[in-house]
């Protein structure tokens, strides 16, 4: 989705909150304030069943109404031309009453319990779990020491984590940096006595995403006719199938044997060297394509937003990506199981420093500009992690090279829903990581 | 001779906003923008292509929420309501600027491009878009590919595979109702993909998926050809990857076509410059003020004194990237034939609204593109994945890395401090779903109805866009309110099915505001 951003002053933001709230549900015909009066000639069907006149209101919208599924009937019968196509006005009669509309807060909690765990990338992961706050502390009183614990454990058992919870926050994130591997989660508490652990739940396993190449380079091909349904080719095989196979496993197994199949399987047979693959990973630009697939397409739709927004004067605009956005009914006041109250923190790094202003300077590997006086500055974004930043410079004679080496380490522990600030995004973050 | 493939995919996807509650709804003005900025041009662009035997190929997904507003009689209404405003504000504009040569010009520029989407819209599709993509599909030139019924993020419903298998069979099913034959790929929403996702695929038949860069580059074992070649996944499904080279190409900072000083600027409006009194009838009834689309000013550069837009100058500059983008395709086709001793296909998928919306003269330059490469070049073919796919289909067997194409390249921008909050109650929903679906296997007439709805409700509450939005900061409250709207309006509902007591006038009622999929088959959740 683009984003379709909308400007509007907090001021008529109040203004359409106040509408908002203007609006009830009506109680009867003759309430000719309400904003609905204008429409009052329009009410859903179900409402009209209940009225006095409802049996004739109702035949009539029948008779002129369309489904939705007659229309897409209409769509693929290609016995009815497009232009004799008539669409009424709704699938259902229109109405401007508000009925239902304020169905109260969502709860804090349903106390089903459930301890939630999943990889939010390579790096990090994220549990929330389901308990009330009555549930919370009748387990906390089982505890000799009154303590709710999260533990998160690698696949294998090894405990990596243990943190104390507190009964006024559900979710955690937890900086593991152990790309690739698989994880699970336990909430619980030492019981009196024996202070053995007692879970009161346990998540399902999730595993954190590669960061990098697979370092199994094992091909192996399969023909998948494309005129062949999957469930015709898994019937051709069914009997062939090995235990937790999967069909294109399978049919990469058969054709590499020669078993018979009455389409053509195409073998490949050429080798693939280690310069071709050296040629491809040089072509992507190992290190520019590390930094590119941290750049998503929303991510590049938010920069030319920006770099459009920057390009212009118009007064409007920096209202745009506030939360002063509203929508037309949004009430400033929250309602919405959300507070007013935010906190949006990030970092950011600038390396800068001075040198001859003749001399070649490189930091990360990446030349830089010196300025007329000599000094210098460099600009990055600083995510969670740790970077190891090299600062080299080269005597205008090219003989003398002097450097340091910079390493910084950034993590971030949450209490709360604290938010990443939004950053400009010409901003990347710097080369040498190390996870 | 032939060396490689190009593929172009557009991704056009709005979330389902239709507010028949009011009679003017600002966010329902996302759909009407879309319409008239991207929508329209590309089917415009199309029919050229057609009418002037340009034998073209083209992949565009349709998001099923998006293709139940383009069928949905209220909207498309609203749509020409919006419209002929439009137009009688352009009627105007051509008075107010007669003394004005540049403005002047402009105003009759908009007045008759308003023209000419109305006809579109009205006259020649009969308010109905949806047939026109069909068209195109129908000879052969178009490649319609679904989503999840409405964008749900899938990844994050890993834990309910009843609501995972409910987001791909409801989206196929509506596809097959929409286009008159199942669809052959899918766009992911997000480009979201977990391993394990290719078996629900395979039951759906569907062929293929686009993946971000890194999920084919970091699949297991290694692609060999990169994200120059499709893998088939474990259960057959072929995963494309996207080219990188190719998305830079049009959005880079430093070699980006869209920040061009000749193109029009997204933000100069006269719906926030012109005079209150004079605009107060075509900007929302409260008074506040809106885009209107007409825009006077090209972007210019980093100056407050902003120069009038020519259009004729920004389309000679459309031509010209156009060129470039074909000569530099040209280029890494040739270097990657050599490299990799085998044809290779460059995907490039785009969010289809950055086309026309956003980057006004973005279908122009779709149009001089797909025009050069069909007739100035020969290095490369113009494809789609199915084409692609019939015509190669022996491809190396890989597992994808789980991967999105948000900021990143997971889950961050789905699952952060602004919108965490959301999970639990989507997660809970979910389950009640399939513990509703169980308790009324056989259920037909009211309790079946609310079973519908209580699907609806889940799947519009499982939106991607809500969080996005809350995380982006874009429409932060509207996103949250439409969240907690859909998880109470189905707490509610599934009370009362539990309990078998269904209250008529509130299930009326919310199938009068959230008519999304009306056949949807709720049996998927069993």
């Amino acid at each position: 989705m683009a984003i379709l951003a909308k400007k509007k002053s907090a001021a008529a933001a109040k203004r359409s909150a106040s509408k908002v709230k203007s609006i009830t549900p009506v109680k009867s015909k003759t309430s000719s304030q309400s904003p609905v009066k204008r429409h009052a000639k329009l009410k859903p069907e179900s409402i009209r069943s209940q009225s006095k006149k409802s049996n004739k209101v109702r035949s009539t919208a029948v008779v002129k109404r369309r489904t939705m599924a007659k229309i897409l009937s209409d769509l693929i019968d290609p016995e009815i031309e497009i232009s004799n196509r008539k669409f009424t006005v709704s699938t259902t009669p229109s109405t401007p009453r508000i009925d239902f509309e304020d169905l109260g807060e969502l709860p804090e909690a349903y106390g089903t319990k459930k301890l939630f765990i999943s990889a939010r990338d390579p790096y990090w992961l994220f549990a929330y779990w389901d308990l009330s706050w009555q549930q919370f502390h009748e387990y906390a009183a089982k505890a000799h020491d009154s303590k709710i614990f999260l533990k998160i454990f690698e696949e294998n058992g090894n405990e990596v984590l243990q943190s104390q919870i507190s009964d006024h926050v559900r979710n955690y994130y937890y900086h593991a940096q152990k790309p690739n591997l698989t994880f699970f989660a336990e909430l619980g508490f030492y019981r009196h006595g024996d202070q053995h652990f007692e879970v009161i739940s346990r998540s399902g396993t999730t595993t954190a995403p590669r960061d990098n190449f697979s370092p199994n380079t094992f091909a192996r091909f399969a023909t998948i006719p494309f005129e062949w349904s999957f469930r015709a080719l898994l019937e051709l095989i069914k009997s062939l199938l090995s235990e937790n196979e999967e069909l294109a496993e399978a049919l990469a197994r058969l054709q590499d044997h020669g078993h018979p199949f009455p389409f053509k399987a195409n073998i490949l047979k050429g080798e693939w060297t280690q310069e071709q693959e050296q040629a491809l990973i040089t072509y992507l630009g190992e290190e520019d394509m590390m930094q590119t697939i941290r750049v998503g397409s929303h991510e590049v739709t938010e920069w030319l937003r920006r770099r459009l927004l920057g390009d212009t004067t118009s007064g409007f605009v920096p209202g745009l990506l506030s939360s002063e956005s509203l929508s037309s009914w949004s009430s400033p006041a929250g309602g919405y199981g959300q507070r007013e109250f935010w906190m949006n923190v990030n970092a950011e790094l600038i390396i800068y420093g001075s040198t001859d202003p003749a001399a070649k300077l490189r930091i990360s590997g990446k030349d830089i500009d010196i300025r007329k006086d000599g000094t210098f500055t460099y600009h990055w974004s600083f995510p969670d992690g740790i970077f190891h930043i090299p600062v080299e410079a080269t005597s205008p004679d090219n003989v003398e090279k002097r450097g340091v080496l910079l390493s910084f380490l950034r993590t971030t522990a949450r209490d709360g829903e604290v938010t990443n600030h939004p950053q400009d995004p010409k901003y990347v973050e710097p080369l040498g990581r190390l996870e | 001779m032939t060396k490689g493939y190009v593929s172009i995919v557009l991704h056009a996807h709005l979330p389902f906003v239709r507010h028949p509650e009011h009679e003017e709804f600002l966010e329902e003005d996302w759909l009407y923008e879309a319409i008239t900025e991207t929508y329209v041009p590309l089917v415009q662009m199309m029919d050229g292509m057609l009418t002037d035997g340009v034998d073209f190929r083209l992949t565009m997904s349709i998001t099923p929420p998006l293709a139940n507003m383009l069928l949905d009689p209220l909207l498309q209404d609203r749509y020409v309501r919006y419209v002929n405003k439009l137009l009688e504000l352009s009627w105007k504009e051509i008075e107010r600027t007669k003394h004005d040569p540049s403005f002047h010009k402009l105003a009759w520029f908009y007045h008759k491009r308003l023209l000419g989407i109305r006809h579109v819209f009205q006259d020649q599709y009969n308010r109905n878009l949806i047939t026109a993509f069909k068209k195109f599909q129908d000879v052969g030139n178009l490649e319609i590919i679904t989503c999840g019924a409405t964008h749900g993020f899938l990844p994050l419903m890993q834990d309910y595979p009843e609501a995972v298998r409910a987001q791909i069979m409801i989206a196929r099913d509506h596809y097959t109702q929409c286009f008159g034959r199942p669809p052959r790929g899918i766009w992911l929403p997000e480009c979201a993909y977990f391993p394990g996702l290719e078996k629900v695929l395979q039951e759906a038949e569907i062929r293929y998926f686009l993946t971000d860069t890194h999920g084919v580059l970091f699949a297991d074992p290694r692609p060999r050809y990169g994200v120059f070649a499709p893998i088939f996944t474990r259960s057959g499904p072929a995963a494309f990857g996207r080219d990188t080279e190719s998305s830079k190409q049009v959005w880079s900072s430093i070699e980006g076509y869209p920040g061009d000083p000749v193109y029009r600027d997204f933000y100069k409006d006269i719906g926030f410059d012109l005079d209150y009194d004079y605009i107060r009838p075509y900007i929302l009834p409260t008074g506040e003020r809106k885009f209107t689309g007409l825009k006077y000013y090209k972007i210019t550069g980093k100056t407050d004194h902003k120069q009038p837009y020519d259009p004729d100058v920004a389309l000679e500059h459309a031509a010209m990237h156009a060129g470039n983008f074909m000569h530099n395709r040209e280029k890494q086709v040739e270097h990657l034939q050599g490299v990799m001793g085998a044809p290779p296909i460059i995907i490039a998928p785009y969010d289809a609204e950055l086309y026309g919306h956003w980057w006004y003269e973005g279908p122009e330059f779709l149009n001089y593109f797909i025009r050069k490469s069909v007739f100035d070049q020969s290095t490369y073919k113009l494809t789609t994945p199915a084409d692609y796919l019939k015509q190669f289909d022996t491809h190396q067997v890989a597992t994808p890395s789980a991967s999105s194409w948000g900021a990143k390249g997971y889950w961050e921008v789905w699952l952060d401090g602004p919108n965490a909050w959301i999970y639990p109650h989507l997660h809970v929903a979910a389950q009640r779903m399939t513990e509703a679906a169980c308790m009324y296997p056989n259920a037909y007439g009211q309790m079946e109805r609310a079973l519908k709805q209580l699907a609806r409700e889940l799947l519009l509450a499982q939106s991607s866009d809500w969080a996005f939005l809350m995380k982006t900061g874009t429409a932060p409250h509207y996103a949250a309110k439409r969240t907690k709207d859909h998880i109470l309006r189905f707490t509610k509902l599934f009370e009362q099915i539990k309990y078998n007591r269904i209250d008529e006038a509130f299930l009326s009622n919310l199938e009068w505001r959230d008519n999304i999929f009306p056949d949807i088959n709720w049996r998927y959740y069993l």
